[in-house]
């Protein structure tokens, strides 16, 4: 086999490299909005179907996951039953505990009146770097850039681009998102909540005379206008203090867990304010 | 002239690898490191074929890959069309039977994929953690495409070999 000689290779590159600046400068003048589109159109329901075949899958794996686990649980606790006192006193804590939850979850609740619209998550974003989710609801279901989007567990981020029948989620454990937050209890521990790359979040900016706690609740403050009030956010799971510092600064768990995002809501009954 | 597979093979696995990698890996649930489907296709098809269609795969995959995206469009794109320049000029064609350096090139292109795939983010005023989006994301997900590589290079090398342009020798 003989290949024919291929022409200088730099040449390539900028021939390539101009299209896609070319491409980049379109999309930025919104003239690839009605190609793209149609696209993420067609492509919805192949994203449903390999979304779906995934979740089949995994609630399978799961499933026998979830037996051979309960059955070495089962033997587990058949051998510490007398350590069963000791937990009470745990139990006790976990009580209060989802008691706290619980009035989150109320207060999620009273946001279903506000219209809270139901949609599947149907993929992410094709690059490990981004932290985007597509959800299968756009401006055909009235969903507008900057609403909100929460699971009954908590905020999982914000609409940042829809189609009419898509939306892009921005998760709140990217880097680039930024939620102003309190910790709950607390008014003055306000800070601003954004994500890490471990898919953590970090709460920085919390002014260092506010007494912060492992295991304090992390809320959305509302200020800013972005997101609503009080939707939990997670758990303070660490934090830093030191008399140098202006601020303070706490890792956050979230209560959300990214990785088995299925189905979100969107509450289409709160305006975000556009500053 | 003999063409084995049809012209559209290539490309539809491209797709393929796209819609596997943004949304039926994700939705498993258990998968921490989701693998670069198409980042890894496109540089072991640059060393397999050279870089003329090296960037005529790296434009068409980088541009599924946005289309799939979230981020600024053209990203994905300019940081493949790159990487597959890199990974096709260097004459690792003449070595391009042996997997052992199909597979390197797949773990320093997955690298060189995201660094320049962070920094067009930062031009965009995306806010990129460096050091942790490196450790946390960056090189596991090249270890896992390098995992993968030598059956990704398996693959491709077969559909490499049955889409060959075999040209007479002329006397």
């Amino acid at each position: 086999m003989l290949s024919s000689p291929s022409p200088n290779p730099l040449a390539w590159l900028t021939v390539f490299v101009a299209l896609t600046i070319g491409a980049t400068f379109a999309n930025s003048r919104h003239l690839l909005d009605v190609p793209r589109s149609v696209a993420a159109q067609a492509l919805a329901p192949l994203q449903t179907g390999a979304s779906r075949l995934g979740h089949a899958i995994a609630g399978a794996a799961s499933g026998w996951q979830e037996l051979s686990r309960l059955r070495r649980e089962n033997e587990a606790l058949r051998r510490t039953v007398e350590e069963l006192l000791q937990e009470t006193v745990r139990l006790r804590s976990a009580e209060l505990e989802n008691r706290e939850l619980r009035e989150q979850l109320r207060y999620a609740e009273g946001h279903r009146a506000d219209a809270p619209l139901p949609a599947e998550v149907i993929g992410f974003d094709s690059s490990t770097l981004l932290g985007y989710a597509i959800v299968n609801r756009g401006s055909d279901a009235h969903l507008e850039d900057g609403m909100t989007v929460l699971t009954p567990a908590g905020l999982v981020g914000r609409i940042v681009s829809h189609t009419p029948r898509t939306s892009t989620v921005l998760l709140i454990n990217h880097p680039s998102s930024a939620v102003n937050a309190v910790i709950q209890g607390s008014p003055g521990a306000t800070g601003l909540v954004v994500g890490r790359p471990d898919g953590r979040l970090l709460m920085r900016y919390i002014p260092q005379a506010e007494t912060v706690r492992v295991n304090d609740l992390v809320v959305t403050s509302g200020l800013g206008g972005a997101f609503p009030r009080s939707v939990p956010i997670g758990r303070v799971v660490h934090f830093e203090t030191r008399d140098i510092d202006m601020f303070q600064e706490v890792i956050v768990e979230p209560f959300v867990d990214f990785r088995k995002l299925g189905h979100v809501l969107v509450m289409t009954g709160f305006t975000p304010t556009k500053l | 002239m003999t063409f084995g597979t049809p012209w559209w093979v290539p490309p539809l696995l491209f797709f393929v690898a796209a819609l596997v990698q943004a949304s039926f890996l994700p939705s498993l649930g258990f998968v921490a490191v989701r693998p670069d489907f198409v980042v890894q296709s496109v540089i072991i098809w640059a060393v397999l074929r050279g870089v003329r269609e090296a960037l005529l795969w790296a434009f068409a995959g980088g541009l599924v890959l946005d289309l799939f995206s979230g981020g600024p469009f053209g990203t994905a794109t300019l940081a493949l069309l790159i990487v597959a320049f890199f990974a096709s000029v260097g004459e690792l064609r003449l070595l391009s039977s042996n997997v052992i350096l199909p597979v390197l090139a797949v773990f320093w292109g997955s690298v060189l994929y995201s660094a320049i795939f962070l920094f067009l983010l930062a031009t965009h005023e995306y806010n990129v953690a460096w050091l942790g989006t490196f450790r946390e994301v960056v090189v596991p997900t090249a270890l896992v495409n390098t995992a993968l590589a030598p059956a990704t290079y398996w693959l491709l090398a077969r559909l490499e070999r049955r889409t060959r342009r075999t040209v007479p020798v002329e006397w």
